[in-house]
């Protein structure tokens, strides 16, 4: 399981980039990051190398933001693999609220971030099928 | 001239001393409220004891809803109409068979201060119904022997079909509505010469000169303003002449004055600024003596290029309460925020803005707390959706809801600025 970061941001011009600076001023890394916009407004989701201090910068800021545990799954970087996580999901009645991909830096490897209906039945049925989960990215 | 003016003052005078006695004869409340102020009828002798009277105010006619403060045995009253709610108390206006008569009459010389005659083509576009605007109107226009086209509001495109096919001439309803109607044309064939309008009456909302040229140049017509209020009757109150130099009212159903924020009338003679408060002279089922308007304007006898001996009030300038006037519908932010408040974590952080393109719009930005954040776009959504719900039904108005981020409403000496009126300048 990984902790995700979620920021209520409004949509307009420059906004990202102040939110980002933020955190890049203060030494904190962005390792994933997701931005969905609905309207005037967005939302962030991002995995920093560091909740803690991520999350007391925001507060400093005043902004929106909630913490919360999301799936990060390890998969080969290669055609039908993000198919099979999801056929094995969905045979688990399991659902897929959002998601978001990325490529590592290790070989071949790819990352796969979820927010599931239901977490440790994912996490059960994803190992059975040795699938690795992530404790970090 | 000025002989002519004390005489209408003096029988102004008289007809007040006879509803000052019905009213205490009649309406418990009103006697009650004058004992407390220390008067009796026969204190007032003429307009100058006017002073004397206490004021009364919306809320006194809320506190009485719906029936209090009807002078007349139920059974004499024909008709009620209403006007919206403040925090969910409306006011109830009960209407006789001769008030009916008095406000079609009223309405009747409206129109033809403004050209009107029996020839003409009356389209009333203002709502029917509760609103006085569409009944009131109607039964002028009925009055005078034009003919009426009762459409009411809504459903544009026949409105324009009905104006260009029937040869409206003279065209009813709200300043906002008249000028949607305009814009809607420039997007059709119509030209506007096809159209016969020769005049407009439009009231209910306050409006401007930029917007009267604006209505004036879209519909080919000659614009002016009507003034009313539910708690006088409707529409019918005030209408400009030709002059476009003010609104007059009749001297025989009304007694206009001014007052200051604390309650001193600034009137002399009927010559004075401030907030227009309004006594019947006529009114059987609900005289109002002394009714505070909140609109703010001013009043004069001064003689008109028209020739009407009747003293003239300004257009409604502003308000001394906070309430704002959106398409037609009375909205207090007081209102606004109750709703705000019902809803876990928003309340706090809110900003409300009215603006005008073409129709008044009404929206609110919600600052979202971390308490009312969530991670799930949908929910943000049915919260968006919730919080405009909640809305039309407080206020019977489509609002638009806008989330923004914390600390994006402008907080002025710490103190959020609520709302801003963005139609001042139209």
């Amino acid at each position: 399981m990984v902790e995700q970061i979620s920021v209520f941001i409004d949509n307009r011009p420059g906004r990202l980039a102040e939110l980002c600076n933020v955190l890049g001023k203060n030494g904190v890394d962005i390792r994933a990051l997701q931005l969905v916009e609905a309207g005037e407004f967005g939302l962030v989701r991002m995995i920093t190398d560091n909740n803690g201090k991520a999350t007391k910068l925001l507060k400093d800021s005043g902004m929106s933001f909630r913490t919360g545990e999301v799936l990060g799954v390890l998969m080969e970087d290669k055609p039908g693999a993000m198919g099979i996580i999801a056929s094995l999901l969905s045979e688990a009645s399991i659902n897929i609220e959002y998601a978001y991909a990325f490529i590592t830096k290790i070989e071949k490897k790819a990352i796969l971030i979820l927010k599931v209906s239901d977490l440790n039945k994912s996490i059960k049925v994803l190992k059975s099928n040795g699938i690795s989960i992530l404790e970090n990215i | 001239m000025q002989k002519k003016i004390e005489e209408i003052r003096k029988s102004q005078g008289k007809l007040l001393v006879k509803n000052v006695k019905y009213s205490w004869d009649n309406i418990p409340y009103y006697k009650q409220k004058m004992k407390e102020a220390g008067v009796k009828p026969e204190d007032i002798k003429g307009l100058d004891d006017i002073s004397k009277l206490p004021f009364l105010s919306k809320a006194d006619l809320r506190h009485h809803y719906p029936y209090g403060l009807i002078a007349t045995p139920l059974e004499k009253v024909v008709r009620f109409h209403s006007s919206s709610g403040t925090t969910g108390v409306p006011t109830v206006v009960p209407y006789t068979k001769r008030d009916i008569e008095l406000w079609a009459e009223l309405n009747k010389r409206c129109l033809e201060t403004v050209g009107a005659t029996p020839k003409d083509i009356v389209q009333v576009s203002y709502g029917y119904g509760l609103f006085t605007g569409g009944l009131g109107l109607h039964y002028g226009a009925e009055r005078l022997g034009a003919a009426v086209i009762p459409t009411s509001s809504g459903n544009t495109m026949r409105q324009i079909k009905i104006l260009r096919d029937m040869k409206t001439t003279t065209l009813a309803c709200t300043p906002s509505y008249a000028l949607m109607l305009s814009e809607v044309i420039k997007g059709t064939d119509i030209k506007i010469d096809e159209l016969s309008l020769k005049r407009g009456v439009f009231g209910a909302e306050p409006w401007s000169e930029n917007m009267r040229k604006r209505i004036e140049k879209g519909l080919g017509l000659e614009a002016f303003d009507i003034y009313g209020l539910t708690e006088l009757c409707g529409p019918g109150v005030g209408i400009e002449c030709p002059e476009h130099n003010g609104l007059h009212t009749w001297s025989d159903h009304f007694i206009v004055e001014t007052i200051d924020k604390d309650g001193n009338k600034t009137d002399v003679d009927g010559e004075g600024k401030g907030e227009l408060v309004f006594t019947t002279l006529q009114r059987e089922a609900m005289p109002v003596l002394r009714y505070r308007t909140k609109d703010l304007s001013w009043t004069t006898w001064e003689e008109c290029g028209c020739g009407l001996l009747h003293p003239r009030i300004g257009r409604i300038t502003g308000r001394s309460d906070d309430m704002l006037i959106v398409r037609g519908v009375n909205v207090f932010p007081s209102q606004i925020e109750e709703v705000l408040m019902e809803l876990k974590g928003v309340g706090d952080h809110y900003q409300i803005i009215v603006d005008r393109d073409i129709l008044d719009s009404l929206m609110i930005k919600v600052e979202v707390t971390n308490e009312i954040f969530s991670d799930s776009i949908s929910e943000l959504i049915t919260l968006e959706k919730e919080i405009k719900k909640r809305l039309f039904e407080m206020l019977s108005l489509s609002v638009d809801v806008e989330l923004v981020e914390p600390g994006q409403i402008p907080r002025p000496e710490g103190k959020a600025k609520r709302v801003i009126d963005l139609r001042k300048d139209m």
